[in-house]
């Protein structure tokens, strides 16, 4: 107690270099609404048969981010990204709310292509090697744990409480977030949403780590 | 206290709690709170939509499980369709007489007791979401926010079937089963109402 209450020396901001730079990448999943639904969505649908095949899931699903942070950074999708993103998160959240029981090859499918769109999106815009690796590790760490979390509680959920509505508002749930990406899928489709383009713009980036 | 009893007052409070009136506010807020409060309130303002959810939740304690659980998740997907068609611009016919026609459907079904099988429930709700879906739609690219109207919107209709499922769960007392059906009733008038442009 003592030594919590000491007085230090007063940081406005982050002591460590580069850790900033870390939290707003490791934040960015949870950033934006087709990210965080199509993780939500991923553990609702992983989450409902909690362990099964959810590590070889998640080993794709952390392949692919990786490699979509790579193909990030030569190639553009051309503002589509959260057009593919809402519509993972709508086959998943379908998935999760009408076959609870799952089906491995479609779990499969959708966890690669869902890592892989995180991790193409986020990608920040060009600009020094070292905040860009920075911010690019934490948005890596941070979709993994945003994973990790919602599959988790999910499983925690169906594990502790054995009551049958546990699990039929699961599957409301999930249909919820499965009507709600399919709006917002159509909305972006029509171009009538009001979605910004979602890579962290670098002058943030640099103006926070420099 | 049964599990009936029990479910019927814990909805009851959430609603309660939700629906309580909270402070007055002399602006409208714009942004996040602003795109959900206008998409939850929109479903709850139209009563031709109110009655037809209030019935799909209804209908479905009557048919017991799994309609009961199965008829709330089916109607919001197919309704998420009917929104994208409207969204869209795709032209559906008598949109305003499917949506009334909804709720003089589903409330003779409910006032005649009809138990159709699974299937055939499922069919029936999913036709009348398309017009449901399709009506808020039309007016969903107007929001301020789209993720948070399309968010209040999914999440009002939601609250609404569960306002008829607990509704519904009355059957499980004697007195409970007519007071069901009075309300199918009374649905039904409400969407022949609707359907002759009396209201």
């Amino acid at each position: 107690m003592a030594c919590a209450l000491a007085p230090t020396e007063a940081a406005a901001h982050a002591p460590i270099p580069g850790l900033m730079g870390f939290y707003v990448g490791m934040l960015h999943p949870l950033s934006t609404p087709p990210q965080l639904l199509a993780v939500l969505a991923l553990g609702l649908m992983f989450g409902q048969q909690f362990p099964r095949d959810f590590l070889v899931c998640w080993i794709v699903f952390s392949l692919c981010c990786f490699a979509g942070m790579v193909l990030g950074q030569a190639v553009s999708m051309q503002g589509t990204e959260d057009a593919w993103l809402l519509a993972i998160c709508t086959i998943a959240a379908s998935l999760a709310a009408l076959l609870p029981n799952g089906l491995f090859l479609p779990w499969l499918v959708l966890a690669g292509g869902c890592g892989l769109l995180i991790g193409v999106v986020s990608t920040p815009d060009p600009g020094h090697w070292r905040p860009t690796l920075i911010t690019l590790a934490g948005s890596f760490v941070g979709a993994n744990l945003a994973l990790l979390f919602s599959t988790g509680g999910v499983g925690w959920l169906t594990e502790q409480f054995s009551q049958p509505w546990v699990r039929i508002g699961l599957r409301i749930i999930a249909a919820w977030i499965a009507a709600i990406s399919f709006l917002m899928l159509a909305l972006v489709v029509s171009g009538a949403s009001d979605a910004e383009k979602r890579s962290l713009p670098s002058s943030e980036v640099q103006s926070i780590l420099l | 206290m049964s599990e009936a009893t029990r479910l019927v007052i814990f909805g009851v409070v959430i609603i309660a709690s939700i629906l309580a009136p909270g402070s007055v506010e002399a602006h409208t807020e714009g942004g996040l709170a602003g795109g959900f409060i206008s998409g939850f309130t929109h479903p709850i303002l139209g009563w031709d939509h109110v009655v037809a959810m209030v019935a799909v939740g209804m209908w479905g304690a009557f048919l017991g499980p799994p309609a009961i659980w199965l008829l709330p998740v089916v109607f919001p997907l197919v309704m998420a369709f009917g929104a994208a068609l409207g969204i869209m611009g795709i032209p559906i016919p008598a949109v305003e007489t499917g949506i009334a026609a909804s709720a003089v459907v589903l409330g003779l079904l409910i006032l005649f007791a009809a138990k159709l099988p699974l299937w055939a429930a499922n069919v029936i709700v999913a036709v009348f979401a398309v017009f449901h879906g399709y009506a808020h739609g039309l007016e969903l690219p107007e929001a301020t926010n789209s993720f948070a109207y399309a968010a209040g919107f999914v999440i009002a209709t939601g609250l609404l079937h569960l306002i008829g499922i607990l509704f519904g769960l009355l059957i499980a007392w004697p007195f409970g089963a007519y007071a069901v059906r009075a309300g199918g009733g009374v649905i039904s008038v409400v969407g022949l109402a609707f359907l002759f442009g009396i209201v």
